[in-house]
């Protein structure tokens, strides 16, 4: 009888602890002087942003000192750093950018876009959320396809913001219809995420293969769901009007706009 | 030699002519623009990609901090207080004050709204349901009832959807909800036309009550 309680106490203490190691928690903030970042990308242990206001891309270390400085981007947004290349979509001049060891150039696409505000690359792949178009642009490696058109219903999009490819699934921040999107590959439907959480502007979002993480813009906060939809987590502390969100080597990292920084997270 | 003069002479006047047609076309105002509701950089870099629309533009810049757009844009062109206001309004955006410093020195300004409407005598102070999402919704929803005659004040809270408004006594609500909804924004009594809710940019599209 008494092993069996002792037994109990230890379940009791093990689930506890294991549940605790699965919230996440603030660590650290990377402050960025005037820098106004949208989104963001690792290249080894440099954090590149894109930093919309002041049209220019910057490199950081983890203390927030810049190391390089892309300028005359316009209006970037939510980058993707593949292999070495960087890749930036340029809201204000309709372009996608790739930068290949400092020399800039622009990937060629199959339709002109009107407000790229994310791109993700992947393998062979890419994605691109066309902002204005209300609609994902993707290439699977041999043909382009066009996902989504406007709209509320399954499968349409309100002003997609950002975008990842998966294994096999592409995740898209549909914005001002507050949610996230899930479609496979030949552009399918699969799944809608967020939608009893009242998010308001579904700006950036992040996907391993079963978490997905969302900022929602106007409320401060940013989500943490596994991939069947089920939320685990409201993050809320240091967040001030989130663009991006990031998970490397278990450490969650969540770029501000207002606030003017990335805040480290970890469980 | 004579004939020498006559060209050099000759010369002077075409050249002269020239740069006097190059410094005429170069001519720019220069506008001023404060614009309320700069939260959202999504919509906000939608406000300089509208005004971009328009051909000749020069030296575009937007301070998200201050709300403050400015642009140049050719004398001969003659865009005027109301076009600016409009292409702003085009973009979602409410404008508070635009202003126009023209190229021959003189300078042009819209009146602010609060200034052309103040009024006397009695005023009472009341609280509406106002549906909306953000910043940009707190710029339009406030600045359509400030356009009312009669209006004093008008403050709308973003986490609260409650219009709080002091107005004359004798204006009404019904007049004051009208204004509203025709904005694009429902309130409590009156559902906005669809027309005017499809025409609200992405992030003020608000979930609709059924």
């Amino acid at each position: 009888m008494k092993h069996l309680f002792l037994l109990l106490v230890m379940c009791i203490l093990f689930h506890a602890c294991t549940n605790k190691k699965k919230k996440w928690s603030y660590l650290q903030t990377i402050n960025l002087g005037d820098i106004t970042p949208i989104g963001f990308a690792f290249q080894n242990e440099e954090i590149w942003i894109s930093d919309g206001d002041h049209n220019q891309i910057i490199a950081v270390n983890s203390s927030g000192e810049v190391l390089q400085k892309i300028i005359d981007a316009q209006r970037p947004m939510h980058i993707d750093i593949e292999q070495g290349d960087l890749y930036i979509p340029e809201y204000g001049s309709d372009q996608i950018i790739k930068v290949t060891k400092g020399v800039k150039s622009i990937v060629k696409l199959p339709d002109s876009l009107d407000a790229p505000a994310g791109v993700d690359r992947y393998k062979t792949e890419i994605a691109l959320a066309d902002f204005y178009h209300h609609r994902v642009l993707y290439f699977n490696g041999n043909e382009w396809i066009t996902i989504g058109k406007k709209g509320n219903e399954l499968g349409e999009l309100n002003y997609p913001t950002d975008i990842q490819i998966l294994k096999d699934k592409i995740v898209v921040a549909d914005a001002y219809n507050n949610r996230i999107q899930i479609f496979d590959k030949q552009g399918i439907p699969q799944q809608l995420i967020g939608l009893s959480e009242g998010i308001n502007a579904a700006t950036g979002v992040f996907a391993t293969e079963d978490e997905i993480f969302v900022t929602d813009f106007e409320n401060n906060r940013v989500l943490a769901y596994h991939m069947n939809g089920e939320l685990k987590q409201i993050i809320t502390e240091k967040i001030n009007k989130p663009t991006d969100v990031l998970l490397k080597d278990d450490v969650l990292y969540i770029s501000n706009y207002k606030g003017k920084n990335i805040v480290k997270m970890g469980r | 030699m004579k004939n020498t003069r006559i060209y050099i002479l000759l010369s002077f006047l075409f050249f002269g002519l020239l740069s006097s047609v190059k410094a005429q076309e170069g001519r720019m105002d220069s506008f001023t623009v404060k614009v309320e509701g700069l939260g959202c950089p999504f919509c906000a870099y939608g406000l300089e990609k509208k005004f971009k629309e328009l051909k000749g533009i020069k030296k575009i810049t937007i301070e998200m901090e201050t709300g403050i757009l400015k642009f140049n844009y050719p004398e001969d062109r003659l865009l005027t207080l109301e076009n600016v206001e409009a292409q702003v309004k085009k973009a979602g955006y409410t404008p508070v004050s635009v202003t126009i410093n023209r190229s021959n020195g003189s300078v042009e300004k819209t009146t602010a709204i609060l200034e052309k409407n103040i009024t006397n005598g009695q005023s009472t102070t009341f609280n509406l349901f106002v549906s909306g999402n953000c910043d940009m919704c707190k710029a339009r929803i406030e600045q359509a009832v400030k356009n009312i005659v009669g209006v004093q004040n008008a403050e709308w809270n973003k986490d609260t959807k409650v219009l709080t408004i002091k107005a004359h006594l004798n204006i009404s609500q019904l007049v004051i909800e009208e204004v509203i909804s025709n904005a694009g924004h429902d309130t409590q009594n009156k559902k906005a036309q669809d027309s005017a809710y499809v025409n609200l940019p992405g992030c003020c599209q608000y979930t609709r009550k059924q």
